[in-house]
Order: C-alpha cells, then sequence, then structure tokens
C-alpha cells in the first residue's frame, strides 16, 4: 500500500456522532471524485463499520479517512472485544433482520481487510480506480 | 419532520411514508411504529413509500424487512414503491426486488412510480 497521506478526516465517534460523521464521510469522498452509486455505497460501507464499532467495539471508534495515488482508504478502530463473526461470503438471505451490515460494507468497496483480537478491531476498506476517477498512475 | 408517518387510503391500503435516513440510531424506534400500526388496524394492504429516504443502511433495510413479516403476519399484501436510484440499487443488491414488489420498477429507468 502505498504511503498515507494527510488524513481527509480523522475523527473519533460514538452512538450521538454517527450521523454526523456518515455526513463527513460524504463530503469527504465527494471531494475525492466519487460520485452517484458508487459514493452512495461507500458511504454505506463506512456508515455500516462505523454502526459495527458502537454496538460491538466497545461503544466508540475512531476513523480515518485518507487518499493515495489511486484509491480511497478508511479505516476504523474500536477497543471493543473483538468480532466473534466474519462478514458472510454468500449474500444472506434476503430476510435477514440483522447480520447484513459487513456484507453490505463489502459491496461498496474493493477491498476490505479486518483484524481483529482481544484488544480490538481494526477495519480497513479501499475503493480504486474502477469506481473512482483519480487519474491514470494505477 | 418525522422519519415515519402512517395513513391509509381510499381502499383501505396502510401507506407507511418513510423520509430523510433510515439507520440505526432511529431504526428501532421506526420499525416499532409500523409494527403497531399494522397490528392494530390490519389493512388489506401495506404500502411503503421511500420516495423521501436518501439513506438506508442495513438497520434501515431491516426496518423494511419488519414491515414485510408485520404485513404477512395479519395477512396483508405488502409492497415498497418510489425509492431512488441509489436506494433501489441497493435494495437490488441484497435480493429484495420481489420480496419487496419492486421487480416491475427495477425494470427500467423512470418506471419506478
Amino acid at each position: 500500500m502505498a504511503d498515507p497521506g494527510p488524513p481527509l478526516l480523522r475523527r473519533e465517534f460514538g452512538l450521538g456522532g454517527l450521523v454526523d460523521l456518515r455526513h463527513q464521510v460524504e463530503r469527504s469522498a465527494q471531494d475525492s471524485g466519487l460520485i452517484d452509486v458508487a459514493l452512495y455505497r461507500f458511504v454505506v460501507a463506512v456508515n455500516e463499520i462505523t454502526t459495527n464499532a458502537v454496538r460491538h467495539g466497545g461503544g466508540q471508534g475512531l476513523l480515518e479517512l485518507w487518499r493515495t495515488a489511486t484509491r480511497l482508504h478508511c479505516r476504523v478502530t474500536d477497543h471493543g472485544p473483538g468480532l466473534t463473526s466474519r462478514p458472510p461470503i454468500g449474500r444472506p438471505a434476503a430476510r435477514t433482520l440483522d447480520g447484513r451490515g459487513l456484507w453490505l460494507a463489502q459491496q461498496g468497496c474493493d477491498e476490505m481487510v479486518i483484524e481483529s483480537g482481544a484488544r480490538g478491531t481494526t477495519v480497513k476498506i479501499a475503493v480504486g480506480a474502477r469506481r473512482l476517477p483519480l487519474g491514470n498512475s494505477v | 419532520m418525522r422519519a415515519v408517518s402512517v395513513g391509509a387510503d381510499g381502499d383501505g391500503t396502510l401507506v407507511v411514508v418513510l423520509r430523510g435516513e433510515l439507520d440505526y440510531t432511529n431504526s428501532r424506534d421506526v420499525a416499532t411504529v409500523i409494527r403497531e400500526a399494522v397490528a392494530e388496524r390490519r389493512p388489506p394492504a401495506v404500502r411503503v413509500d421511500l420516495a423521501e429516504v436518501g439513506f438506508l443502511d442495513s438497520s434501515g433495510i431491516g426496518v423494511l424487512v419488519q414491515a414485510l413479516q408485520a404485513a404477512e403476519d395479519v395477512p396483508a399484501g405488502f409492497r415498497v414503491q418510489n425509492p431512488r436510484d441509489k436506494v433501489l440499487d441497493q435494495l437490488r443488491i441484497s435480493g429484495l426486488l420481489e420480496l419487496f414488489g419492486l421487480v416491475d420498477a427495477a425494470a427500467g429507468p423512470g418506471a419506478a412510480s
């Protein structure tokens, strides 16, 4: 992975900050060139991950958003007890009420890496050139 | 502006209008309003209008599935209508178009109403 540039966004959050943070992520992602459905899917993806941190990761987390030459990256870190489940490999059943979040998040990015242990969880996602018109250095 | 309001059509269809952003922070309250309205009124059909919904996360999708289940319990017909393009895309990738009666709307642009 290329060196991260200065963050576009770096914020700690809890339940009360989820909505405002989502709006900030949307503005930053839009400024980075994401548009239309790709923008919407990315915002949904980040929102699922921050919501997971609030629900299962000890109630709060840290979000960092940055760009490299060809990608937009987001990392969410929490200090909860660690994830007990992995994103489902296939699409969850249509009638699923809960447990669709990480799968939905995967649909909004090109790469997702989850590191989870007893001291917390870090979820990194990235969208790349396929969705982001960032130039020609792929 | 409330995220949910409930009314009735001339034919007794329960019309649920959702607005704004539906996410983890408000989905439980919205689902409760819908479930209670469906259980109390026992309408012949339930229609959920998404025209004014700009954002829906997995919890918001869960609200729609709960509304479907509440309708089935009556039993009543169930349909979701007027999702914006990005929300329709989201429901499509989640495999919910058929359950939500949106297959026709997905057939082509402009067919959503």
